[in-house]
This record gives C-alpha cells, structure tokens and sequence, in this order.
C-alpha cells in the first residue's frame, strides 16, 4: 500500500472519527436525534467499518488467507452497512421530516442491506468470485443512502445560495451544505471506483493501484470537505465574514 | 375563516393593483419567489417581505408595469400588518440543523 493510499485513507479514518466523536458529544447537549444519528454513522463507516477494510485489504496484501482476513472483512462491511443505514435515517429527518416515502426508502434499504449482509457472513469463504459478488452487492447497496445525502445536500446548497444572496440564510451555512455534498458525494465515489474496475476486472484480484490511490485521494477529499465544513479555520470563515449568520426562516 | 398565504395574498394584491391576469400576477410572483431560493408553498410573510424589496420590482418592471415602487412598499406593508397562514420550510428546518451541527 502506498503513501497516497495509507495518507488519502487515514485522513478520512481520523476526519470521520474527530468528527463523529464532536456530534456525539452535541447529541449529549442538545438531545436531537439528528447530531446523534449521523455522529453515530460518521464513527461506525468512516472511523471503525473503514480502519477495519484498511486492515483487510493490508493483510491480504500481505499475503494472509482469505479465511483469515475474513473477519477484518466482515466487521468492515459491518460498520459501513450500519453507517448506510445511520446516514440514511439521517438523511430522512433532516431532508425529508414526515414524508412517509422517506422513511419506507430507509426500510427499505435496511432490509436489502440485511439480506446482502447475511448473505456475505454465511457465505463459503472459499468461494472467491461468489464473496465477492455478495459484497460489492452490499457495498453498492449501502452507497444508495450517501447518493442520496449528496443529492439532498446540492439541493439544499442550491436553495440556500440563493437565499444566501438576498440576506435570507448565511453564506457560510450554504458552504456548508455544499461541503457535505462534497463529502458525501466523495464517499459514493470511494465505492463506485473500485466497483467500476471491479466490474471489468478480474475479480479474483485485488483491487488495482491507481484504483486504490483514486478511491484514497477521494477520501482525502472527503476529509478535506468535512474539515472545511465543520472545523472551518479563520482564513476560511473570513471569506463569509460581515454576512448574516441566520435569516429569517420561518 | 381560513386565513391565507402570504404568497396567495401578494398574488391577489398584484392582480388587484396592476389589472395583470391571475395567471400572470401568480407567474411573476412565483418567479419572485423561487429566485430567493423559497418554495410559494411555503414562504413565510417575513421572506416575502425580503422578496418584495430585493426581487419582485425587477419582475413587475420585466412586465411594463407603471408605479411599481409605491406597489411594491404597500405589499411590504401589508405583509408586515396582517396575519398570515405558513407552512413548514423544509429547507429551512435542514439549514437549523446544518447550523447546528456545525456549532
């Protein structure tokens, strides 16, 4: 594994930990299940189901048994799957409160995710090609709720930049909304990367270099966009600075 | 009686005050509105006003229409003194959250 691939993955690792940890800790402040839901998702995807992929993915590198790296593997797919799941219900309360579409979607999806899952644990670990069709199944599944976190988060960026514009919201909060998108929107691609060459790849082989490196420069970005977004430095909030921090909303 | 919209009362006062069709004084409303970033649906008396001042002039002016100023300040008015019935800002709600995330 390179430097890019072990900087790129890391820093997503440490952003999604720091970040997760910071919502749980608003969660406890503020009670609100949105902070709690999406903290929750942020330590069990980005920090524990992608240290625990990282670990797998070093191992069979290093030549350990499939037998052996599987449980790396399964406790991985194990946190991104429930993260999905998080994100999504996040997703639901924040972007879609009381629409009944909504919560059937997250359902849904919860359901497909627990078929795949299972089927990933109890399949033969033997079976190469047939492991991994089940859990690129899962994996792809999972990337549906931060699809839809990215769409939602464009959107809302769009509405509140034009707010933004004649004093109706802060130009500061419409970032922000822009940069969850980038940070969402750069998860689904850690998973459609890898998935592309998987599909005109041999699957029996781990995944290519520059695949890695794009996939891990993408969690780089994903870093970035949550540093900016949450942890803003005062170069960064000067850009905003004199604008209303709040408009009238209701 | 149910008490209305802002949206639907700055419609029915543009109609009122500039002879434009229903159709039309709702149109140029609605593009008003949506240019704010706000859904008509939705739009509370408060973001209508900020509307009113900032965007609705150029619309009424795109249509020719004479004493658009002292229309647009009796709306702003208007929307200030009377009550109005609001719906829920989705997009509002999703910004008090980001914003409080980000705290």
């Amino acid at each position: 594994m390179g430097l890019v691939q072990v900087v790129g993955y890391g820093a997503f690792i440490v952003a999604s930990a720091v970040l997760g940890v910071r919502l749980l800790r608003l969660w406890r402040q503020t009670g609100e299940v949105p902070e709690g839901v999406l903290g929750a998702s942020f330590l069990a995807g980005g920090a524990f189901g992608y240290a625990a992929l990282f670990a797998a993915a070093y191992q069979s590198a290093a030549g350990l048994s499939p037998a052996e790296v599987h449980p790396y593997t399964l406790a991985g797919l194990l946190g991104a799957c429930s993260a999905s799941l998080l994100i999504a219900r996040g997703s639901a309360l924040i972007f879609r409160p009381g629409q009944t579409w909504a919560t059937a979607g997250v359902l849904a999806l919860g359901a497909a995710i627990a078929v795949f899952f299972s089927a990933f644990a109890t399949w033969p670990v033997d079976d190469v090609v047939g492991r991994s069709r089940v859990l690129w199944a899962t994996f792809m599944t999972a990337s549906l709720s931060y699809t839809w976190s990215t769409v939602e988060c464009f959107q809302l960026h769009g509405l509140l930049d034009k707010r933004a514009r004649v004093g109706l919201a802060s130009p500061l909060l419409a970032d922000r909304a822009r940069l969850w998108g980038l940070a969402f929107g750069s998860v689904v691609l850690m998973y459609w990367i890898p998935f592309v060459d998987y599909l005109v790849h041999d699957p029996t082989l781990a995944a290519r270099a520059w695949v890695q490196t794009a996939s891990s420069l993408f969690g780089l970005s994903c870093a970035g966009a949550i540093w900016l977004g949450f942890f803003p430095p005062a170069f960064y909030r000067r850009r905003f600075a004199g604008a209303p921090s709040t408009g009238p909303n209701a | 009686m149910a008490v209305e919209s802002a949206f639907d009362w700055i419609c029915r006062e543009i109609e009122r005050a500039t002879k434009l069709d229903a159709p039309v004084a709702r149109g140029t409303a609605r593009l008003a509105v949506k240019e704010a970033g706000l859904d008509p649906e939705t739009v509370s008396a408060a973001q209508l006003r900020v509307v009113v001042r900032e965007l609705l002039p150029a619309e009424l002016n795109a249509l020719r229409i004479g004493d658009v100023e002292p229309l647009c300040e009796r709306l702003f008015e208007g929307l200030a003194r009377n009550t109005f019935d609001t719906g829920t800002d989705r997009a509002g709600s999703a910004a008090d959250v980001l914003e409080r995330l980000g705290r």
